[in-house]
């Protein structure tokens, strides 16, 4: 009877420890789970980050574009095939999902995903005017990594634990809704911006004065997403044009509709603001920027010169790269003019089946007038280096493949110097001429990006920012970094925020 | 006379008796024995099992609050209410504090605010402001404090303006007052939860490291 008693009772006891043993090792995945979904969430990060730095249609490919109001609590499924092209615009966000599998005492794999926006979306979207800095974009990035805890759905019997490790058991504790197993789920929220913009990261950078003419419109598109001519036209315009103004003095942008953001800096006591801004998307200041000096023409290469004037191009009016994917580089000593269409000039590709450079160096003026022009074959991206005016047109200038990364004028001649692109067709390049004055009138476009102490533009033309200038391989990077890092660990339910 | 025999009354016999409750015995003993080392080997188990999960836990939050604090400030002294205002006093004789700085991420009804660039350019949450969250020793109890106000919370009350104790059986905390622009290093010692007659183990210590990743990012 004694030993029935005491087996009895050792049964019990030991029956007491397994189940607290079980509930231990319950408590120890959960922890185990809860850590790893960290993980998770900071690798949607990384996913993210690479999606904005090298930003093109091959690292966006996986991801979704969701027009939407507001960020998603709880995981989006959207249907179809991914469509991302490249960073999310205004009242949109893209998305991204992925797993992959880990080893350790708790489950083993974790599921990630993650949002991107430019801090437009709600359901709180940052006030005007937007989460911009500098007059460059940033984005906000939110990751959330879920992680399976294997086991019963039972509370932890630490109870401390319970504060800081919020598991959703039975339900959901982001999003809400019943789930079938219990879960670690942990969400980041990561502020970046460009840390070394790329050269043309801003559509207009003007020193101290913009005028615009009220008749035409700035807005941005990305030339890659365009078929054909890469041209910019009305289904693929885009609200990501950014004008700084670095020392406004007497800026009038005339209520042109700018579709981006104006940002500006004034020394003047009071300062000075820029007039009838009432069609730009928004308006801040500071600016911040600022305006270097134009690069130099490359040395410690070799040149091929000519001597320059008259109304024709020298070489009879052909320059080309004469090995494949090579890089030629031509000196032009005194004006390189273009006047008559008897004698264009000819900038030849080699053959045409990789991308080759050319770099063009114009020690006086460079001009195209009257029915002379330039016609740059599509796979050689040229490079002028100019030490006086330029003068030239949307006429005057064929840039055949349509990119005005293939086009860069580099003005070196400094204040007083101007640049004239006139015409009734578009101009399509990139021109970075401080201390210059530049004037785009005529009627024809602005395809690129200008860098300039003035601009005015005239006559109805119209600025088109072309985004895909925005990239490392034109002097800066467009590389983005952490601004802000905070995890939301809060439980509203149970009054927990921090 | 006849002496009447009771048939079919079989017992043990008092040397079977004997030998069957000294077997016994010893079963018994050796049941017993093993039971109470088994419980001492739970409780053993047991105590590692509380202590590692308290260590976890505080590793965990000074890890999470350090990656998302804006500044990390080391300082001897306690939270003092003044006119009904809680405010940190130093004291050089005080209780050793780490004072986080983290931005005021949630409005009033707990729902995430508005990320946006100040008129200087630097990144905030709303209008800017900022949330207070302490760490330090009290009694053997290590607390969090969220906000200004020391006062322990009441059992279900929101955890925004008081502080709970998120370990206990603490011997000591000590925060290195090194480099607080990009690292905080912090340790603490906690008392042993199962004894024996070995004297080696006087406690267990946790180091804490953590990369103040929103501060570096906002530099």
């Amino acid at each position: 009877m004694t030993s029935l008693l005491t087996i009895t009772i050792l049964t019990m006891i030991c029956a007491t420890s397994l189940y607290v043993t079980s509930q231990n090792g319950n408590a120890t995945t959960q922890t185990t789970s809860w850590q790893q979904a960290l993980s998770g969430a900071e690798a949607a990060v990384d996913q993210a980050i690479n999606a904005l730095n090298t930003n093109n249609t091959t690292t966006w490919s996986q991801w979704y574009t969701i027009t939407s109001g507001s960020l998603p609590q709880t995981q989006p499924t959207p249907s179809g095939t991914p469509n991302a092209t490249g960073m999310p615009g205004t009242g949109n966000y893209n998305y991204y999902t992925s797993s992959f599998t880990l080893q350790g005492e708790a489950s083993n794999s974790v599921t990630m995903w993650v949002t991107v926006d430019n801090g437009s979306v709600g359901p709180t979207p940052s006030p005007s005017p937007g989460l911009i800095q500098n007059g460059r974009q940033a984005y906000r990035i939110r990751a959330t990594g879920v992680v399976a805890a294997p086991g019963p759905p039972r509370v932890s019997n630490q109870k401390l634990d319970n504060d800081l490790r919020k598991m959703s058991l039975r339900f959901d504790r982001l999003g809400g809704g019943a789930i079938s197993t219990p879960q670690a789920a942990r969400r980041i929220e990561v502020i970046v911006t460009p840390v070394t913009p790329g050269l043309f990261s801003l559509g207009l950078e003007v020193g101290t004065n913009l005028q615009m003419s009220g008749s035409g419109t700035a807005d941005s598109f990305k030339s890659s997403l365009v078929p054909g001519n890469h041209q910019w036209s009305l289904p693929y315009r885009r609200s990501n044009v950014s004008i700084g103004l670095v020392d406004n003095s007497s800026s009038d942008l005339r209520s042109t509709y700018v579709y981006g953001n104006v940002t500006y800096s004034s020394s003047a006591t009071p300062p000075k603001v820029p007039k009838n801004t009432t069609n730009v998307g928004s308006v801040q200041s500071p600016f911040g920027g600022s305006i270097a000096p134009a690069p130099t023409p490359p040395t410690g290469v070799t040149y091929t010169t000519y001597t320059g004037g008259g109304s024709s191009p020298p070489n009879s009016g052909q320059f080309s790269v004469p090995t494949n994917g090579g890089t030629e580089y031509i000196k032009v000593n005194g004006d390189l003019t273009v006047s008559n269409s008897g004698n264009p000039l000819h900038i030849i590709q080699h053959d045409g089946s990789t991308q080759e450079s050319m770099i063009i160096w114009v020690t006086g003026k460079l001009t195209t007038s009257g029915s002379g022009y330039i016609n740059q074959d599509p796979n050689v991206k040229v490079t002028y280096y100019v030490g006086g005016d330029i003068t030239i047109s949307g006429t005057s200038y064929q840039n055949n493949a349509g990119y005005a990364a293939d086009l860069v004028i580099y003005g070196m001649g400094g204040a007083n110097s101007k640049v004239t692109v006139s015409g009734s067709s578009t101009f399509t390049g990139a021109i970075d001429a401080p201390g210059y004055d530049v004037t785009i009138s005529g009627g024809g476009d602005f395809s690129g990006a200008i860098i300039a102490d003035t601009v005015t533009i005239s006559g109805g033309s119209s600025f088109h920012y072309d985004e895909d200038l925005n990239t490392a391989s034109l002097g800066g990077g467009g590389s983005f970094a952490f601004s802000s890092w905070f995890e939301d660990n809060s439980d509203p339910a149970r009054g927990i925020t921090y | 006379m006849k002496i009447p025999t009771k048939r079919g009354l079989v017992a043990f016999t008092l040397v079977e008796m004997l030998v069957s409750v000294a077997c016994s015995s010893i079963i018994l003993a050796a049941v017993v024995t093993a039971g109470v080392a088994l419980q001492r080997s739970f409780a053993a188990v047991e105590a590692y099992s509380i202590s590692e999960g308290d260590q976890l836990r505080v590793q965990d939050y000074i890890a999470m609050d350090c990656r998302r604090a804006t500044t990390a400030l080391v300082d001897a002294g306690a939270w003092t209410n003044s006119g009904g205002t809680w405010s940190w006093v130093s004291n050089p004789s005080g209780t050793v504090t780490l004072i986080l700085t983290l931005p005021s991420y949630y409005d009033g009804s707990g729902n995430a605010q508005a990320p946006n660039f100040s008129a200087s350019s630097t990144l905030q949450y709303g209008t800017g402001g900022t949330t207070k969250i302490s760490y330090y020793q009290s009694g053997t109890s290590f607390m969090r404090q969220v906000g200004t106000n020391p006062t322990q919370c009441a059992v279900g009350a929101a955890w925004t303006n008081c502080s709970k104790a998120i370990a206990t059986n603490v011997n000591s905390f000590t925060v290195t007052p090194t480099d607080l622009t990009s690292t905080v290093r912090c340790s603490v010692t906690f008392l042993p939860r199962f004894t024996n007659t070995n004297p080696g183990v006087t406690g267990t210590t946790v180091y804490a490291n953590t990369f103040l990743r929103n501060a570096v990012a906002r530099q």
